[in-house]
């Protein structure tokens, strides 16, 4: 029993995880905290259950065109509603951001509806029994999916030319600038990242997971959490933060009531600011 | 005689670099201590290790007798000790007049009060002309002489003073240094950290020089000018040094 | 800032006639909301105006006070009035803890943690089935009393007591605005080096702040929960009210006492106008303008109508008054 709930909490968290690294991703390089992101993964969420629903098309082709998708509407974003704000004060972007959020929230409400959605022609059907565990074939693969992705941004980030220098405008854009650095091209690649590693992270749960205009919000609150718990700045972090977001909900969860397990991360999220904000790995 | 402001053994690392190493000075009311050193040397640091915003390794700070050394920034406010910012760190929201108060309330929690104190404050400095305007009008100058005023309306018994001087035109310059040893003759002790030599030379009534977070030299203006440690540490070598 | 005294006292007089001319209750309805919204707002002014934390879950507050009321009341017979001091317990119990632990640290990450309280409190209190969970809690009705805290019938003494509430937080935020703690909070604001500097205990007055905006709209909260006498978690802790609050005061003016009224004076009638037109069908377009709105705002002018009024030609000569 232990097993299984380490392995779905493993799963789980590593998704969290990717979503979290889209979060840091506009965070580090743009100093923007993105109250849109929740918003953002519900989009390529409907998106993908547009695709397989309405499109009849199976994951391998949903990915690329929620990503295409995706990507337009972080040039957008980028271009009409986060350069406007990138100098102006916290409460000005907490609101651009906010809003845009919203207005998705909108937007996925008129065109689809409140109702919960699940997509019924997944790709990944069934599940995987190794042992006496019990793993649903979507949430292996959404775990994979997350695991694969971050080690790629990670590759990325640390020995690629561009990768390096997004790190240098997280930690010093004064400085990036002097060495030549384009603010603008960065930023907008940062932004297009993070919608890459949304639409991932998107397209996965909506094999298994509920689709509905108001998702957003608590899965940004979860990769909050997650972001917080391994230390702002660190990729590394932000994935150990994330696995350990996913565990304690399935250990919370199981051992407690349900509703419970948000509260316990809570918790462990109020402790971690009180005594130790760095996180795990942060500055 | 013990004095107003003693640092003994005052160590600061950051992580592998120690930025003030086991370092002591003293300065007393109606003192001058200059504090000069290459750019690295830890004066800021030092600074912040005096006005609480950086907790000290080791060492300790004494105000009137009392250790500092630690205790948050506004707390060493109450016991006496001011401070000025590299750079000015002033409310453009409010009025001159509103921030020098700000400065003043640490005495009194009444606003008329801490008003007429700032009032003064202000005649001060010199800026009475200016203290109804509003902040984004004011050249660099007298946005330092705000942020002067408000650390003089705290009524410390020790200042700290980060590069009062920097990015000053001539005029602005002798006016300042007019203030300084004004404040001085107050009975206030004045630590200075300055790199515009020719005012704080003639100015302070003893110097101190940092060099990579080590005291390097303590002593008079003249003995430090001629110091030929002291000469090698700002220019390199002593190719470039006067007599 | 209004050009003088006298357009305050014009625009209490115009609160307090108000509902006698216009008489239909939907638009008295309005009139309640946008003042109830006007106090939250004020509320928040004081921790996100003045002192510049971005509180983002306001909103638990406001559903610890509505919650107080309504469970003291039926679960022990108590009066709403023991619930609202109740609530104020709690709220200020919650913002101090919130506020110690995330004060020390980065604006972030107090913006983080108070939306996730906000979250956090709607979620649990759907599955507290003490609590009556999602179905709500119905409130007895009493007969018309101030003791009783409800008023049936026309129902105009509730829009009278929010407006006295209103008042009261409009001369609060006053008060605190022309004294040292308004000093030092919008100090706090631009520099909390500075302010340390100078002697201000940073931490204390950051929490000062939140606490008093925690009890200040647990208050309110109360009070909705005794006017429209039904609460489920929905209703109280939606992140949607947080946001207003925050989006009423800039957009009125932060930092201002006056701001949060303008800006709820014009905002919550057209919300509620639109909702009533548009949004019926729960087709979300009343929400889309919502966001619209937001953000035209926020980029074209982020200190608020306020400041868009002092822009106008006929204002230049008061362009020296920045403080309120």
């Amino acid at each position: 029993m232990l097993g299984q709930l380490v392995v779905n909490g493993l799963l789980m968290g590593s998704v969290f995880a990717l979503i979290a690294s889209g979060l840091a991703f506009i965070y580090g390089p743009l100093n923007l905290v993105n109250f849109a992101h929740g918003d953002l993964l519900m989009t390529s969420m409907f998106v993908a259950f547009l695709c397989a629903d309405k499109l009849h098309v199976n994951i391998l082709l949903a990915l690329p065109i929620t990503f295409l998708v995706m990507g337009i509407i972080g040039l957008l974003d980028y271009r009409f509603l986060v350069r406007p704000v990138l100098q102006a004060p916290r409460l000005a972007q907490a609101l651009t951001t906010h809003g845009f959020g919203v207005g998705l929230q909108a937007l996925a409400l008129f065109f689809m509806g409140p109702d919960f959605r699940m997509i019924s022609n997944v790709t990944f059907r069934g599940s995987l029994s190794v042992a006496n565990l019990n793993v649903g074939m979507a949430r292996l693969m959404a775990g994979l999916a997350g695991a694969a992705s971050f080690a790629l941004l990670y590759v990325f980030l640390k020995y690629s030319k561009t990768g390096k220098a997004v790190q240098a405008i997280a930690m010093n854009r004064e400085a990036a600038t002097l060495i030549g650095i384009d603010l603008e091209r960065m930023y907008a690649l940062s932004l297009v990242i993070s919608m890459l590693c949304t639409g991932v992270a998107g397209v996965f749960l909506s094999q298994f997971y509920y689709i509905f205009p108001v998702v957003g919000p608590p899965l940004l609150s979860m990769a909050w959490v997650a972001m917080v718990i391994g230390g702002f700045g660190s990729m590394p972090g932000a994935f150990i933060g994330g696995l350990i977001v996913g565990l304690t909900q399935a250990f919370g969860g199981f051992f407690m009531n349900p509703v419970l397990k948000d509260a316990i991360i809570y918790v462990v999220f109020v402790g971690l600011m009180a005594f130790r904000p760095r996180g795990l790995f942060g500055w | 005689m013990s004095k107003l402001l003693e640092v003994s053994g005052l160590t600061k690392r950051f992580g592998g670099l120690v930025a003030n190493n086991s370092l002591s000075l003293h300065c007393d009311g109606g003192e001058v201590l200059g504090i000069i050193g290459p750019n690295g040397a830890g004066k800021t640091t030092l600074l912040n290790c005096i006005n609480g915003q950086l907790k000290p390794d080791a060492g300790q700070v004494l105000v009137a007798g009392q250790n500092i050394a630690g205790l948050l920034p506004h707390v060493a406010c109450k016991l006496g000790v001011s401070r000025t910012f590299q750079i000015v760190q002033v409310v453009d929201a409010m009025t001159v007049l509103s921030n020098v108060m700000v400065g003043a309330f640490v005495r009194t929690p009444k606003v008329s009060l801490a008003q007429a104190e700032a009032e003064k404050a202000i005649e001060f400095v010199g800026i009475q002309a200016s203290a109804s305007a509003p902040l984004s009008s004011l050249t660099l100058a007298q946005k330092r002489k705000v942020e002067f005023a408000r650390a003089l309306a705290a009524r410390p018994k020790v200042i700290l003073l980060d590069e009062l001087l920097a990015g000053l035109t001539s005029p602005e310059i002798k006016e300042m240094t007019t203030r300084i040893q004004q404040v001085r003759d107050q009975g206030i002790a004045v630590l200075w950290i300055e790199h515009v030599m020719e005012a704080i030379m003639p100015v302070a009534d003893r110097i101190l020089m940092l060099c990579f977070g080590e005291k390097l030299a303590e002593g008079k203006p003249a003995e430090i000018a001629h110091d030929r440690r002291c000469i090698e540490a700002y220019l390199g070598d002593d190719t470039n040094a006067e007599s | 800032m209004l050009r003088s005294r006298g357009g305050y006292w014009l625009l209490l007089l115009i609160g307090l006639v108000l509902p006698l001319v216009i008489t239909p209750s939907f638009y008295r309805h309005i009139m309640t909301m946008t003042v109830m919204y006007a106090c939250l707002a004020e509320a928040w002014n004081i921790v996100g105006g003045y002192c510049g934390q971005i509180a983002l879950g306001n909103v638990v507050f406001f559903g610890l006070g509505a919650y107080s009321s309504a469970l003291l009341v039926t679960k022990f017979g108590l009066s709403p009035w023991l619930g609202l001091l109740v609530g104020i317990v709690v709220s200020a119990t919650v913002a101090a803890v919130i506020g110690w632990a995330s004060f020390k640290t980065s604006g972030i990450y107090f913006a983080i943690a108070t939306l996730g309280i906000g979250e956090l409190a709607r979620t649990l209190f759907v599955s507290w089935t003490w609590a009556k969970g999602s179905v709500g809690i119905e409130m007895p009705i009493l007969p018309s009393s101030l003791l009783n805290f409800q008023f049936q019938g026309a129902r105009l003494p509730y829009y009278y007591m929010i407006l006295g509430l209103l008042v009261l937080f409009f001369w609060l935020v006053t008060k605190i605005g022309a004294s040292r703690f308004g000093y030092y909070l919008r100090t706090i604001n631009i520099s909390e080096v500075a302010a340390e500097a100078v002697g201000v205990d940073v931490l204390r007055y950051k929490m000062l702040a939140f606490v008093l905006a925690a009890m200040m709209t647990s208050v309110c909260g109360t009070f909705y929960c005794q006017y429209l006498l039904y609460i489920d978690p929905w209703s109280v802790f939606p992140s949607a009210i947080s946001m207003t609050m925050l989006f009423i005061t800039v957009f009125g003016g932060s930092g201002t006492p006056i701001g949060p009224v303008i800006g709820a004076m014009i905002l919550i009638p057209l919300g509620e106008l639109t909702r009533g037109a548009l949004g019926g069908q729960g087709k979300g377009i009343d929400l889309f303008l919502n966001a619209t709105l937001m953000i035209a705002v926020t980029i074209l002018e982020p200190r608020g109508v306020l400041q868009l009024m002092r822009r106008l030609p006929w204002r230049k000569e008061r362009t020296h008054e920045q403080t309120a």
